[in-house]
């Protein structure tokens, strides 16, 4: 029997998916009255001069171009929105997500993101998660910078290819970090209370660029690996 | 004459009714479409897609959905007086039947198609004569198509307003028989 060479975490069917989740199910929802919406306008539009009594005419008026729409909105909006938070959407601009996606599946990297993959510390959405500032407007802000990628993408520019390092627009906060480790015992505790004898600097931030006086990364990282990195790696192996 | 005169005037003609409803209804499922689109394959093109075309559309499709709504409720309880272009259609055979035109001044033409033949015109009509009264008496929908040849000015009056009339006046109901009878009969597949 062939052995699968992708993490288990991604083989084994997880206990709980059997009848799908809330995005799960808003998609289907969503397929089931779009699909409703596109018959019952048809529909009416055909028989509305031979057979159909004008109440009806109107009730399927009023169900098909403003009951089933506005359900449409929220509900797509909720499946769309919630279903780009998952790791597979943002691979899904191949070049330029490739070498970020394949280092945090890769069992021998040692990246940060790697690592929380290896250890599953995110269950699901391991880009979103660190990569989008919690809460509401932390998404809004996302999606505003996502229509930026698609520019890019559309634009194919040299960073949707792959062939230019991917920036960060501003300095990586210490508070997405904070935000899963500061309340754990380990984080408190581990090599001899570090992290409280610098919380000045781990909480602080410049008061000229805002980044933080000391970042997470500058002992736990790097978070991914570089480009450069990269491309030597492949020339020694070639 | 208040500035609003000339917008009711404009959303009580039928055809500005029907070009709202189509707007509503392309827009509505340009919306469904790219709803199904980024649902069944999430990629960021069919999310940008639904979350810039898609959302807008819905959002502008039922507000012209209920400008519609509107506009249909002015035209039945409205201003009485309505003007048509040459060569507008006033309402096609097997439409709902909604109102009776009194022919001001203009000239308009009667056209009525049948199964399996081509659709000839009937009658035409003019000042002073009246259209559309078989539809509301017998809550049928239209026998025929009515167009413009020139430009015409005609009073509307809904149907709840005529069948009172018809009924409690028996000059008029008795004219208005008279006038039926004198009508080519309409094939009784039409109801």
């Amino acid at each position: 029997m062939e052995q699968s060479s992708a993490p288990i975490g991604l083989t084994l069917e997880k206990p709980f998916e059997g009848r799908g989740g809330a995005v799960e199910w808003a998609g289907s929802l969503t397929t089931a009255l779009g699909v409703l919406i596109l018959i019952i306008i048809i529909f009416t539009a055909f028989f509305e001069r031979r057979h159909l009594r004008p109440s009806i005419v109107s009730s399927l008026r009023f169900t098909s171009l403003c009951v089933l729409p506005l359900l449409i909105l929220f509900l797509g909006s909720f499946s769309t929105l919630e279903g780009s938070k998952r790791t597979e959407f943002c691979h899904s601009c191949h070049s330029a997500m490739d070498l970020y996606v394949d280092d945090m599946q890769d069992k021998e990297s040692t990246t940060l993101a790697a690592m929380h993959y290896k250890k599953r510390l995110i269950q699901t959405d391991e880009c979103y998660s660190c990569h989008a500032d919690y809460g509401v407007w932390g998404t809004a802000d996302a999606k505003g910078r996502g229509l930026i990628h698609l520019y890019y993408w559309v634009t194919n520019s040299a960073t949707a290819r792959g062939e230019q390092q991917i920036k960060l627009y501003s300095s990586y906060q210490n508070s997405l970090c904070l935000y899963c480790h500061s309340g754990s015992q380990s984080f408190l505790e581990s090599g001899k209370q570090v992290h409280r004898k610098f919380a000045d600097a781990l909480l602080g931030k410049k008061a000229n660029t805002g980044a933080p006086i000391m970042a997470c990364g500058t002992c736990h990282g790097p978070a991914h690996p570089k480009l450069a990195d990269k491309k030597s790696q492949q020339s020694n192996a070639q | 004459m208040s500035t609003l005169d000339p917008i009711v005037e404009r959303l009580q003609k039928l055809q500005t009714y029907r070009r709202i409803l189509l707007a509503a209804q392309i827009l509505i499922v340009l919306a469904a479409l790219l709803a199904l689109l980024a649902v069944q394959n999430l990629t960021p093109i069919t999310l940008s897609l639904f979350l810039t075309v898609a959302l807008p559309s819905i959002v502008l499709g039922v507000l012209l959905y209920l400008v519609a709504i509107l506009t249909s409720f002015l035209r039945r309880h409205g201003v009485s007086h309505v003007h048509f272009a040459p060569g507008e259609t006033i309402f096609r055979q097997g439409d709902e039947g909604d109102f009776v035109y009194s022919i001001i001044d203009g000239q308009v033409e009667v056209i009525r198609g049948e199964p399996d033949r081509e659709a000839k015109v009937i009658n035409r009509l003019g000042p002073g004569e009246y259209f559309g009264e078989m539809a509301l008496i017998r809550h049928a929908p239209r026998t025929a198509t009515v167009r413009t040849l020139t430009a015409v000015n005609a009073v509307v009056l809904s149907q709840a307003d005529f069948l009172v009339l018809y009924t409690y006046l028996p000059d008029l109901h008795r004219s208005i028989e008279k006038i039926m009878q004198q009508r080519p009969v309409p094939p009784s597949t039409e109801g």
